[in-house]
């Protein structure tokens, strides 16, 4: 029987993973002072070589030759960039994926589809985040390396996935994460498939439905507390109860609109019912921004961007972890000798789409140049993908300041934490993101992230791709690390290349016995791989090393569990 | 050369685009086939602010109003289709078997490129209607064909009276009956929901009334809960919906028009209705109107017993009659349709003409406003460079308001108006014939539904 030590490290890693070490210990000091770094109190303010100083998780000064306090610890940051911690305006931080069930079903169909539970139905506008919040989600970790030090959550789901918090992105339990509940009621024009509400046009009407509804039963209610005698009972639905602050007014439907339809559908329903409306997830924006402007609609924009297909490179299995930027420079670096012999001849129906393909990255500077003002949320956009498309954004006129209001102060007005949150004030909460370059800039590294006074440092890793596509000499035995938090391992990977193809072996301490490593490629000094994890080979961890001289450095990306840096060295012959 | 070809295509979007409204046009010296006032020749039509405002011989209009010469052209009402599944995101709830709730006009797609060929048809108005996987399906939406627009809302019809989606026999027993084991399981259960549904709707309507005389008087008086399913079933039985029944075998038709006499329904339109020639008297008697193919038929057990004279027939018992497309590609030459009605059934050419103009226009409850060349009838033109009832007819232009949104000489390869930026390829091709019994276009999406986890 084959041993497949790889399933087992894993079963093992879920057991094992520990909050990490460092949040265990209390810090020596709460006091924390930056100094000589630019600090951008908001969008378009910024104070040269000043200094803020940080007591208790509240900024208490920000300014030029602001005394530093003797018990201040200073943060090793001179000469970077200092700005408000980024605010996800709508966003699935620390909400696990649903996992995927395996029940027997297929070929089985759904019996009660036309009264399904409300939980099969997709409608429980009730459920809260503090109740789901995984948070040692990893995108929490992702989130916050990118800047975010709050976010908007709400629930995955379908019409009526559950109500939003506003949580700061550090915490052990659910609990410490909550800044504030009950912040939203989450909404998605997203039927159930198989039952009632199937579609679209079911969910058009149970949305309405619901509301007159709860509006009935509200109003028995209050009826009912008033005098009681001779009256049934209210309903105490709490799906229905769910909706008594929109009806009110006291709460905001964010609802999901991507396309130029949804949004006109969202409207519509807005305008039967009258709810305070939110749009999310906008990408087709700029065909209703008119009427988003009349109406004064918040809105918060998504900060995924379509993929040019001009400019589709081969995608590699393995290479999760690069953006869409990444791979589009790759092949346009490759176009770009060739355009210079020949010019592209496009024909009628690509000069369409790179026409469309520009609407789609000017969406927000096209808001910017209305005067409309957005947020951002990063609900159904690769992490990876976020950064680069806030540049690709800002290439297509979007200014610097609007993308950092549409990161800060925007959403901190939607969700009114305004006082709080979105800019370098004292008194606020100390929340900061700080850069070695200016942010929005290609080449600049987030290095610390500090929320509520507790302060994330992330190294800059060196990009050692070397330039000359000639291959990198991956052949030998490898010491390896996986750091993966509270249960780091180690192993063994020996390579052989035989006529340029790649082939070797995979060792792990957590496991016995070696496994083949498959459908290994090599491009320059990028070494991609994939080794089988479970019994079938189905599931397979794929691995991305970069190979310099005799080290490597890269990371695995296991499924349903998350990426791992990898390090390694050669070990001498 | 590739510049002039972009700019043009700019140019069409931007007229397209901002063609929201309603026009002027004046059509000079056509052949006016006016369906209910005989055909004029040589004769100019004149349409100011989207509404025909003269029919006559040397009319004049302002020099600002686009004028074209119909010299040798014939001119006709834009055509309409009393069922058609265009410009709809989605076609079928199928989740239960009355889902009298749902409306498609909720899932209107203006970017859906079959408005614009079915434009290219001569077709200016449509009946977008939901599919027959239930009883009693959602609600359908009348829309015009005013292609080019991004909002839904400017498709609707405004006014047009509301219908909702029938429908009997195979189609309901074999997803509720067949699919999930569930009433309907046969025809007669069929009978059965709609007479609880209806009788739900009666006791609806009822406690509501109740409910309204006490409020106010009595101190405990409670409403009822809301519900739209049978707040619909009881706006039928008021008379404010429009029945449009699926519907095949004779057996069927009678029983239905018997649960309506027993609600006191007496709006309603068989659509399909291939047996409608074994009860053509009896349909006329109820008033019920019939809207047909024109020789479509065998794609499944039930549809089998059927002749292309049935629309002939119908027409001669003074059934309204109208011949229909359900299809993304019938509905491009619905006058060849038309045309088919005079080989099989001897049909003049007005009653032919009439299946797809005046007739379908009554059926949906909009023939005061559309379905014939009439003075302060609303600009909806198709011209042809032949009779349209002719093999040789070719559509030249379609107006819908006064707007032109299909001339023959300015018809671009390309006319979508929604570029999906990340499509590798244009996918012009992919859509298919809905003419077999796989495809049935009243059957979409119910798959799906059925078999999704």
């Amino acid at each position: 029987m084959k041993k497949h030590y790889l399933l087992t490290l894993f079963f093992l890693l879920v057991m094992c993973i520990r909050p990490f070490a460092q949040e265990a210990l209390s810090p020596i000091t709460k006091t924390i002072a930056i100094k000589d770094v630019h600090i951008v109190q908001k969008p378009g303010q910024i104070i040269e070589l000043g200094t803020l100083i940080i007591n208790n998780g509240l900024i208490q000064a920000v300014g030029k030759g602001t005394p530093i306090p003797a018990n201040a610890k200073i943060l090793e940051a001179d000469s970077m960039y200092v700005y408000a911690g980024f605010i996800d305006g709508i966003s699935h931080a620390g909400i696990s994926q649903a996992e995927k069930k395996e029940e027997n079903t297929r070929g089985r169909r759904e019996k009660d589809a036309a009264n399904p539970s409300y939980e099969k139905a997709g409608i429980q506008p009730q459920l809260q985040v503090r109740d789901l919040l995984n948070p040692k989600d990893k995108s929490i970790v992702d989130m916050r390396k990118l800047g975010y030090t709050a976010a908007h959550v709400v629930p995955r789901g379908k019409m009526l996935p559950g109500g939003g918090s506003l949580l700061l992105l550090n915490g052990t339990t659910p609990d410490d994460f909550i800044y504030s509940d009950n912040t939203a009621m989450y909404a998605q024009l997203q039927g159930a498939g198989n039952v009632y509400p199937a579609t679209l046009i079911a969910v058009m009407s149970k949305f309405r439905e619901l509301y007159a509804q709860a509006a009935q039963a509200k109003t028995n209610e209050k009826n009912y507390r008033l005098n009681p005698v001779g009256k049934s009972r209210p309903s105490q639905d709490r799906v229905l109860q769910a909706f008594y602050p929109v009806i009110d007014k006291s709460q905001s439907v964010f609802f999901k609109a991507p396309g130029v339809k949804d949004i006109h559908r969202v409207f519509t329903l807005q305008k039967e019912l009258g709810f305070p409306l939110v749009l999310v997830d906008v990408k087709q924006g700029w065909h209703l921004a008119d009427k988003i402007k009349s109406t004064r609609t918040p809105v918060l924009l998504s900060l995924d961007l379509p993929k040019d297909p001009s400019k589709k490179g081969k995608s590699k299995k393995g290479k999760e972890e690069k953006s869409d930027e990444e791979k589009e420079e790759n092949t346009a670096k490759k176009e770009k000798s060739t355009a210079k012999k020949k010019e592209k001849v496009l024909t009628p129906f690509q000069k369409k789409q790179q026409a469309a393909l520009k609407q789609y990255n000017a969406q927000a500077a096209f808001f910017q140049d209305k005067n409309i003002p957005f947020g951002f949320t990063s609900i159904n956009t690769k992490t990876a993908n976020i950064r680069p498309n806030l540049r690709k954004m800002i290439t297509n006129g979007l200014t610097q300041e609007t993308a950092l209001a549409a990161l800060t102060t925007i959403p901190a007005k939607q969700l009114g934490v305004s006082k709080m949150m979105g800019t370098l004030e004292k008194g606020k909460l100390a929340n900061l993101v700080i850069s070695d370059k200016p942010y929005f800039e290609e080449k600049s590294n987030v290095r610390f992230v500090i929320i509520e006074g507790k302060v994330f440092e992330y190294e800059v890793k060196k990009k050692k791709k070397s330039d000359s596509s000639e291959p990198a000499n991956v052949v030998g035995t490898w010491n390896y690390e996986i750091s993966i938090p509270g249960t780091p391992s180690s192993g063994v990977l020996i390579l052989k290349n035989k006529d340029g193809n790649i082939t070797g072996s995979i060792t792990n301490d957590m496991a016995e016995g070696a496994e083949d490593i498959q459908d290994a490629e090599l491009d320059g000094n990028e070494l991609t791989f994939l080794v089988p994890i479970d019994d079938s080979g189905a599931a397979k961890a794929s691995l991305t090393l970069t190979i310099d001289k005799d080290s490597i450095e890269g990371s695995v990306t296991i499924p349903e569990m998350g990426s791992f840096d990898v390090e390694g060295e050669r070990v001498p012959e | 050369m590739k510049n002039n070809i972009l700019f043009f295509l700019c140019l069409c979007l931007t007229f397209i685009g901002t063609a929201q409204t309603t026009g002027s046009i004046l059509i000079k010296n056509g052949t006016v086939i006016t369906i209910t006032n005989g055909t004029l020749t040589e004769t100019d039509v004149l349409i100011k602010d989207g509404k025909i405002k003269s029919i006559g011989k040397d009319l004049s209009a302002g020099e600002d109003t686009k004028t074209v010469d119909a010299t040798g052209l014939f001119v006709m009402p834009g055509i309409i289709d009393a069922h058609s599944h265009l410009a709809l995101d989605v076609v079928n709830e199928a989740s239960s078997p009355s889902t009298a709730e749902v409306w498609v006009g909720d899932a209107l797609n203006p970017l859906d490129v079959g408005l614009y060929r079915a434009l290219a048809g001569g077709v200016t108005v449509s009946h977008a209607m939901h599919g027959s996987a239930n009883a009693i399906g959602g609600q359908c939406e009348t829309i015009k064909h005013r292609y080019g627009t991004f909002d839904p809302e400017e498709l609707r019809m405004d006014g047009a009276p509301r219908t909702i989606k029938f429908a009997l026999g195979e189609n309901p027993m074999r997803v509720h009956g067949e699919g999930r084991g569930i009433l309907p399981r046969t025809r007669m259960g069929i009978e059965q929901v709609f007479r609880a549904e209806f009788s739900k709707g009666q006791r609806y309507m009822e406690a509501w009334d109740t409910y309204n005389k006490t409020k106010g008087k009595v101190s405990t008086a409670t409403a009822p809960k809301y519900d739209r399913r049978l707040e619909t079933m009881a706006d039928i039985l008021k008379g404010d919906i429009i029945i449009h029944c699926h519907s095949y075998r004779a057996d069927e038709i009678l029983m239905l028009m018997n649960v309506l006499k027993d609600f006191g329904v007496d709006r309603i339109t068989y659509q399909h209705v291939n047996e409608g020639f074994k009860v053509a008297p009896e349909l006329a008697e109820f008033g019920a109107s019939a809207s047909v193919f024109a020789d479509w038929w065998a794609y499944k057990f039930e549809v089998y017993y059927s002749t292309a004279y049935n629309a002939a027939i119908l027409t001669k018992n003074g059934v309204i009659t109208s011949i229909n497309s359900d299809s993304r590609e019938l509905i491009r030459h619905l006058y060849h349709e038309a045309a088919k009605t005079q080989r099989y059934g001897g049909l003049s050419d007005e009653e032919a003409l009439s299946l797809i103009t005046i007739n379908p226009a009554k059926q949906l409850g909009i023939d005061k406003r559309v379905g014939s060349i009439e003075e302060g009838k609303e600009g909806d033109i198709a011209i042809f460079n032949a009779h349209p009832l002719s093999i040789y007819a070719i559509p030249q232009m379609t107006i819908v308001d006064g707007l032109v949104y299909f001339d023959i000489n300015e018809d671009a390869d390309d006319m979508r108006v929604d570029i999906n930026p990340e499509e590798t390829e244009p996918m012009f091709m992919m859509e298919s014939n809905s003419h077999d019994h796989a495809n049935d276009a009243c059957m979409e999406g119910v798959s799906e539904q059925l078999h999704k986890h």
